[in-house]
């Protein structure tokens, strides 16, 4: 609300400079409209004003554009409500030494209610699903508004250096809907409304200099997510035998019968740091390298999260009308590991009386989490295109290899290397008439896979209860399972068709893509995905006060994997 | 989608766009190819014949813009706009995500 009343007095204070039209030191253009606004609904708002307001409100709209002698200011607002609006400037001070840039948007977003009431379902003797839902047929929404705003100072005098500073500023506030369950005397799926008021915010400063030759720039950036709301309380049921109504779970159970936080939401500090340097030509050849260094720290927890990342291009066009342009990138990320210590609590009834878990079954719940997303990646493309009579062929090699620190994609393989390879023709065959054909192929060795993530090969043996012996336990039948899942392809083809053609005053455009790709590769994994898409537009303007168009677009899309349904008796 | 615009004489301007977006989306059905089970466990009943049809999306969508704009005393206009979103959730599952609404908006302007 700073923002919009800071540039609101901004506006005004141009305003009469602005309106003072015709004098010999200044000019400017614009508009300026002021109106209302109202609505009527029925039925549910959640998808067709899903990203709008329906509460009624003004109509503000302004337009201008400022050009004065040491003064330079581009206005554009647009106001819907306190929710919904948009502001942007762009001012010059000084003889353009000093340039401030501001933009402000906020939009509000309608959130789903589930009502649970699917969720019910009973035995003879007790509830085995249920659910309870405390703030019953409320509307959720969050807002959300970000702010950027940017100063540069360039020196008179210091032409080739430019110093900038800024702050960015996102929030979301407003309410949605939270969900946890309550174990064993029934799944009891419990539902509250829960408060959203989450800030990022932090500063950028960078500095640049720009020579005849090339240029070198830095800049540090430091963001804060601070959350008002960090969790929300739920009374947890106690954990009873559905049908003898006997505590006979307490082993089985890190939490029950009593009130404790959840949903809960972490603060986070984060720093990037990142030198530029760029040359016009270096053999010809104009090129440039970066690198950019980043920590992400999780207050809750402690976890850290680095990232170093180093890039470099390289681009020149010959004599006989080659051009070649390559960009390469290496990076690595590392993630603190974080030991996971389970609550071993003690069963006092039944079978498990006196004892935990672990020491009637002998498995260890406690675990070291390593961090899949430790990995050191290579990643580089090289395009090279050339003119012809025909047209401009353009050929492309992409390649990425990931080698991660932890993660297994293959028994004993971290690594994934994917290739592809390009070709794209455009021409211009006539007048008026421009043709584009794109085709690239992906082949992948080692695709990210999830190994033994399905089908559970456990067939267990009769058990007179959960707490018999011989009863199966999930643990028993997670480590049984066989599939391997994946939602990557192990090869894919992507074709992309463009045409568009002008004559006198008509216009026609259209598109054709279509993209598949699959992977078996892992034991029983079965994944192929498809899809296509097409448009076709026109638009005529047959006379000077008149003008049409239409449009036809198209999109399908076809998913294939295999699943597994372990069914239980019992 | 289509529209137009038409200026019929010089202070009068008139729009019209239109969209008509329809999506739906399925699953095959489940087949639970374990005849053993079956004829080990008589009495219980897998029923997955129609579990598919739980995730069935069929969405149909209006959206309509009509507007107006009147030039009058030189660099002033009259705008009157009307805008119309309908979606119509032809499978419903726990919730109907059906309903309509209407914006209305007169706004005033000038040029600099």
């Amino acid at each position: 609300m700073k923002t919009i009343t800071l540039i609101a007095i901004l506006a005004l204070a141009l305003a009469p400079i602005a309106l003072a039209e015709g004098t010999d030191d200044t000019m400017s253009k614009g508009s300026l409209e002021l109106g209302v606004w109202d609505a009527s609904t029925s039925g549910n708002q959640d998808l067709v004003s899903e990203h709008e307001s329906t509460e009624g409100g003004p109509i503000i709209g302004l337009d201008l554009l400022l050009v004065g002698k040491s003064v330079t200011a581009d206005i554009n607002s647009e106001v819907r409500d306190s929710s919904h609006q948009r502001h942007d400037l762009d001012l010059t001070l000084v003889r353009r030494m000093v340039r401030w840039t501001t933009n402000y948007t906020a939009l509000p977003h309608r959130l789903p209610h589930d009502s649970l009431e699917n969720l019910e379902a009973a035995t003879k003797h007790a509830r085995q699903l249920w659910h309870t839902d405390y703030d019953p047929g409320r509307q959720y929404e969050i807002d959300y508004d970000v702010l950027t705003t940017r100063i540069e100072l360039q020196p008179s005098g210091l032409g080739a250096l430019t110093v900038g500073a800024g702050w960015y500023a996102q929030e979301r506030n407003g309410h949605r809907q939270s969900m946890t369950i309550s174990h064993c005397e029934g799944c009891h799926v419990q539902s509250q409304t829960r408060k959203v008021d989450e800030k990022t915010d932090g500063p950028t400063l960078d500095v640049s200099f720009v020579a005849g030759t090339g240029s070198v720039r830095a800049s540090y950036q430091a963001f804060e997510t601070r959350y008002g709301t960090r969790s929300i309380d739920n009374a947890y049921d106690n954990a009873i035998h559905p049908e003898t109504r006997l505590p006979v779970f307490d082993d089985r159970l890190q939490y029950e019968g009593q009130t404790l936080p959840y949903d809960l939401a972490a603060d986070l500090d984060r720093s990037v740091m990142q030198i530029e340097y760029a040359a016009n030509d270096v053999g010809g050849f104009a090129v440039g390298a970066a690198g950019t260094w980043s920590e992400t720290e999780n207050l809750y927890s402690g976890v850290k999260s680095d990232y170093a990342g180093f890039t470099a291009h390289a681009a020149r066009a010959f004599d006989n009308g080659l051009r070649l342009r390559w960009n390469g990138r290496y990076y690595s990320l590392d993630t603190d590991d974080f030991f996971v210590d389970t609550i071993e609590r003690v069963g006092i009834a039944g079978p498990a009386a006196g004892r935990t878990y672990r020491q009637v079954y002998g498995f260890d719940p406690d675990f070291l989490r390593l961090s899949a997303t430790n990995r050191d990646t290579l990643e580089s493309r090289l395009d090279l295109s050339k003119k012809f009579s025909f047209g401009t062929l353009r050929a492309e090699w992409k390649f990425q290899n990931i080698d991660r620190e932890y993660y297994e994609v293959v028994v004993g393989e971290t690594d994934t290397t994917t290739n592809v390879l390009g070709l794209s023709w455009v021409a211009r065959p006539k007048k008026g008439l421009r043709t584009e054909i794109r085709y690239r192929h992906g082949f992948v060795d080692n695709p990210f896979m999830s190994i033994d993530a399905a089908c559970s090969t456990l067939e267990s043996l009769d058990a007179a209860s959960p707490m018999a012996p011989t009863s199966a336990q999930y643990y028993t039948s997670h480590e049984a399972r066989i599939a391997d899942t994946t939602a990557s392809p192990e090869s894919w083809d992507d074709i992309r068709l463009k045409l568009a053609y002008t004559k006198g005053a008509s216009t026609l455009t259209g598109s054709y893509s279509a993209w598949s790709g699959e992977n078996d590769s892992g034991d029983l994994t079965n994944w192929e995905k498809g899809n296509q898409s097409f448009t076709l537009t026109y638009m005529m303007l047959p006379a000077p006060g008149f003008s049409w168009y239409a449009g036809l677009g198209w999109y399908d899309m076809e998913l294939e994997s295999g699943a597994c349904v372990p069914l239980f008796d019992g | 989608m289509a529209g137009f615009w038409f200026q019929p004489a010089d202070p009068f301007e008139l729009g019209v766009d239109l969209v008509y977006t329809v999506g739906d989306a399925s699953m095959d059905q489940i087949m639970i190819s374990a005849p053993e089970w079956a004829a080990k466990y008589p009495n219980q009943s897998w029923d997955f014949t129609q579990t598919h049809t739980f995730s069935d999306l069929d969405l149909t969508r209006i959206d309509a813009e009509l507007w107006g704009k009147m030039h009058f005393a030189t660099k002033y206009w009259l705008r009157a706009s009307y805008r119309y979103a309908e979606v119509e959730d032809d499978q419903p599952y726990i919730t109907d995500s059906t309903g309509d609404a209407s914006w209305y908006g007169l706004s005033v302007g000038r040029e600099f």
